[in-house]
């Protein structure tokens, strides 16, 4: 069994990551999903409306940031399972909005031989404004 | 979308979704996000799996999906909060189930809390203590129970 994560590291912030949701990205999304609602899937109408989930996949592009995180410190080689997700939606993304993912480590705990660590992460858009809030805990181990 | 009357213990219409590794194998590239467990059998297995797992936010969307067509439209859906249980293989079917819990009125809307929850086709499930924020406008009415 690997050390232990570096539990001082919980409230650390990732650095911030911005992106842009095209309509290509809905759509492709959407089709992966199979959510065949038009306010998902109809490129042609006025607004395109982004999946719920979409937004927060994206936190994914924090993975790198955190498995070559030395301070974090976490041990890929043993099995991580996503076990909890919560979103908080003040509105649905669209197409056209730019993005900012404001991640960081909310909490690091033991329980039952394995660890948990869980990330928070606000989605704010071009304006400023809160999209989303995602909580996701995975399990190590 | 017209609603049928809000009542407490209503189910939602409920939404199913085959799995396939293709489909896995193209979320992963949509999000842009590699993980073995998710692409390669031999890791997988390795890590005490019967084979590659979906995405949990890929099932997750058959949650949302069912609240969002429930609710009528994406703007209304306010919440999730969900545990993952059972993983997901290519094959399995995901069928995202929810019932009313709850029904608030907050200013002209009906603030409304389900139970949600997903199941694989031998009925185990794949998501469990979940719950779900919805609000839907307050001309839909309420029943009560």
């Amino acid at each position: 069994m690997g050390m232990p994560m570096n539990k001082s590291v919980v409230g650390k912030e990732y650095p911030h990551v911005s992106y842009e949701i095209t309509k290509e990205m809905i759509v492709k999304y959407a089709e992966v999903v199979e959510d065949p609602s038009p306010y998902f899937s109809d490129a042609g109408a006025e607004i395109l409306y982004a999946p719920h989930t979409m937004v927060g996949a994206y936190t994914l592009l924090l993975v790198p940031y955190i498995v070559t995180d030395k301070e974090l410190d976490l041990d890929i080689t043993k099995p991580i399972v996503h076990v909890h997700q919560m979103y908080a939606w003040k509105r649905s993304a669209r197409a056209g909005d730019v993005l900012t993912i404001r991640g960081r480590i909310a909490e690091i705990y033991s329980k039952n031989g394995s660890e948990y660590i869980t990330f928070e992460g606000d989605i704010i858009d071009q304006e400023g404004r809160h999209v989303v809030v995602a909580q996701s805990t995975l399990k190590v181990g | 979308m017209k609603l049928s009357k809000i009542k407490l213990g209503m189910e939602l219409p409920s939404v199913s979704h085959l799995v396939t590794r293709k489909n896995i194998s193209r979320y992963g590239r949509a999000v842009g996000g590699f993980n073995a467990v998710h692409d390669d059998e031999v890791f997988a297995e390795e890590k005490g799996f019967e084979t590659v797992i979906a995405h949990g936010v890929m099932h997750l969307n058959y949650i949302t999906q069912m609240l969002s067509d429930f609710a009528g439209h994406p703007d209304r859906v306010k919440m999730i909060d969900i545990k993952f249980g059972k993983p997901v293989y290519p094959s399995d079917t995901v069928t995202a189930k929810g019932r009313i819990a709850k029904v608030s009125k907050q200013d002209e809307n009906l603030r409304i809390i389900c139970e949600i929850w997903s199941e694989n086709q031998y009925g185990q499930r794949v998501t469990y203590d979940g719950l779900a924020e919805i609000e839907l406008p307050g001309e839909n009415g309420f029943e009560g129970t």
